[in-house]
């Protein structure tokens, strides 16, 4: 071979138009020409260097403004109107929209609404400090968006011990990826996880301290042996008098009560069964009864620290909590049969805590414009 | 620029420059310029030829965006990248009779290594092996800004508590998770995210 001829194969090298064979003969003379120079970097102006180079490839940020919530999501509004709208004049079959990806996927925060007994409706996320006096019942609501917290408190010692009417309701709901946290007038403190509603009154008057819950909640109930505590919900009931405990009561998935301090009694109102439960225990209603079993009770309240804990959690289990809080739909019937080992925080974007739990390399998740989130098998590999 | 960029690893930081986020995109160069022009200036005689080169490799990379898909990091087709682009420059520079009696030579020993995956493997030795020759403290600044997370000193500066302290808590809270979840431990990274968030 002539010089010539050498040239050109490096020219064909870097044009891309080598052999598999020619190609791994540059690659590895290349190598070594590179191992065996002897230059020595000087290292003078590293930082301009640097920012030499950045200027030279001469990639441009796009403005990032800072809008208002209600300016992004109307803009949002209007980009997709404007989406739509070019869509049905293009009479386009291939969706335009860039799709959503699970990095742009924020997880939950300290969202709620509260209804008042007058059927008023508050967004707990908006409105600061004062929310409502009932002079007629003596309740002071007041709202603290940084922290999360509405607080139910009697004016004043007399209005305590006042007779005010027990059927003035009140419902606090959360949605999903929203979390709250709510202090009754009696001290008792309870934490709405998300996709929760929560019914009681706004004072407690009569013989027991009654309220109503769908979806999941902790319990830090003021101890008052005069006036049991109860939780009702779908076809169970939890009777304390001062325990912390955690009920977790979501339609068509099966309730479970896992306590962490104290007693309390289960009752099942269809059946008449009844269950004391002991820290450190969970206690499942099925249809006749409760299965009973030893748990760390810590583990299974991590949500309240914000945590995801998972041990050797079905993943069809752990993904239920993910999608409330992530404020996703998943496909159910895409999961592979595996139980997850993950210790997560609730303030990590949806994509770190699916690459976190990937549990095979043969699966990757999808997520659409609908954030509906799906696996599927990669093709060979 | 916004710091949350530091904390993805290179596969995830891929996945966001072949978005077209143009921040992540200078995410990853500063992570990886330097390397290529330390490497790059091994065997060119100005510092500007070097700067040239790199420049071409990380514009080359902008511009092919739109067409790559692949959901895996973007470090090796930026090596293969100088790689080509030293190559070209190589056949048509100042040296380039030396450049081609070395090849020369190399091709008539006909003694080489001719699989692909071995000789990619020595580049990147090769390429990575260069930031060890940076002093030591410059190269204590780059290795930080190269992991995934915080260190432990940004996160004693971020807490305000000294670095030991750090440690020891990091390394009890990892500790005690670890008993709780046996020996499938892949996820220390996150756990350490957890801790920090409960010590905040």
């Amino acid at each position: 071979m002539t010089d010539n001829e050498f040239t050109l194969l490096l020219e064909r090298y870097s044009k891309g138009e080598c052999s598999p064979e020619e190609a791994a003969v540059v690659e590895a003379w290349f190598n070594q020409y590179m191992a065996n120079a002897t230059g020595k970097s000087e290292l003078t102006d590293l930082q301009g260097t640097r920012s030499r180079i950045w200027k030279g490839i001469g990639v441009k940020h796009k403005p990032a403004v800072k809008l208002l919530a209600v300016v992004r999501y109307a803009a949002a509004a209007l980009i997709v109107i404007g989406g739509i709208t070019w869509f049905y004049i293009n009479h386009n079959n291939k969706t335009n929209f860039k799709p959503l990806t699970a990095q742009e996927i924020l997880p939950g925060g300290n969202k709620a609404t509260l209804t008042l007994a007058n059927g008023k409706k508050i967004s707990l996320n908006a409105q600061n400090d004062t929310i409502a006096i009932d002079p007629a019942l003596g309740v002071l609501i007041s709202n603290d968006t940084a922290t999360g917290v509405v607080t139910y408190k009697y004016q004043n010692r007399k209005t305590e011990r006042g007779n005010g009417e027990t059927n003035s309701f009140n419902t606090i709901n959360t949605p999903t990826g929203g979390q709250y946290k709510l202090q009754l007038p009696d001290g008792t403190i309870v934490i709405l996880n998300a996709l929760t509603q929560i019914k009681f009154p706004s004072r407690f008057a009569g013989s027991t301290r009654e309220v109503t819950l769908i979806g999941e909640a902790y319990f830090e109930v003021a101890h008052n042996p005069n006036h049991p505590f109860r939780v009702n919900t779908a076809d169970q009931q939890v009777a304390v008098l001062g325990t912390h405990f955690n009920v977790s009561a979501y339609p068509h998935q099966p309730t479970k009560t896992t306590l962490t301090q104290g007693r309390v009694k289960l009752t099942q109102p269809s059946t008449g069964a009844s269950q004391p439960l002991n820290p450190g225990q969970q206690a499942e209603l099925i249809s006749r009864g409760f299965n009973v079993k030893d748990v760390i009770a810590s583990d299974e309240i991590a949500w309240i620290d914000g945590m995801f804990i998972f041990t050797k959690t079905p993943i069809k289990e752990a993904m239920q909590q993910i999608a409330r809080w992530y404020n996703i739909e998943v496909n159910y019937q895409t999961l592979p049969n595996v139980e997850l080992q993950a210790v997560l925080s609730r303030k990590l974007t949806l994509a770190q805590v699916l690459d976190a739990i990937q549990f095979s390399d043969d699966y990757e998740y999808k997520i659409n414009n609908e954030r509906r989130l799906e696996y599927v098998r990669k093709r060979g590999r | 620029m916004s710091s949350r960029y530091k904390q993805y690893n290179d596969i995830q930081l891929s996945e966001l420059v072949v978005q077209n986020d143009t921040h992540a995109f200078e995410e990853f160069y500063n992570r990886h310029w330097l390397k290529l022009y330390l490497f790059a200036k091994k065997r060119l005689d100005t510092k500007e030829e070097a700067e040239d080169v790199v420049q071409e490799v990380f514009m080359k990379l902008f511009q092919k965006l739109p067409s790559v898909h692949a959901k895996q990091s973007l470090v090796p087709y930026l090596y293969e990248s100088l790689r080509s682009t030293m190559i070209d420059l190589f056949r048509r520079g100042k040296r380039k009779e030396e450049v081609i009696s070395s090849f020369r030579e190399y091709y008539e020993k006909g003694v080489y290594d001719t699989d692909n995956q071995v000789n990619y493997n020595e580049l990147e030795r090769l390429i990575e092996e260069e930031i060890s020759s940076l002093p030591p403290q410059m190269r204590k600044i780059y290795e930080m800004s190269k992991k995934r997370f915080m260190s432990n000193v940004e996160i004693a500066e971020e807490l305000n508590i000294t670095e030991e302290s750090v440690k020891k808590q990091l390394y009890r809270g990892i500790h005690k998770l670890r008993n709780r979840l046996g020996r499938k431990f892949w996820l220390n990274i996150i756990i350490l995210l957890v801790w920090l968030n409960r010590s905040l």
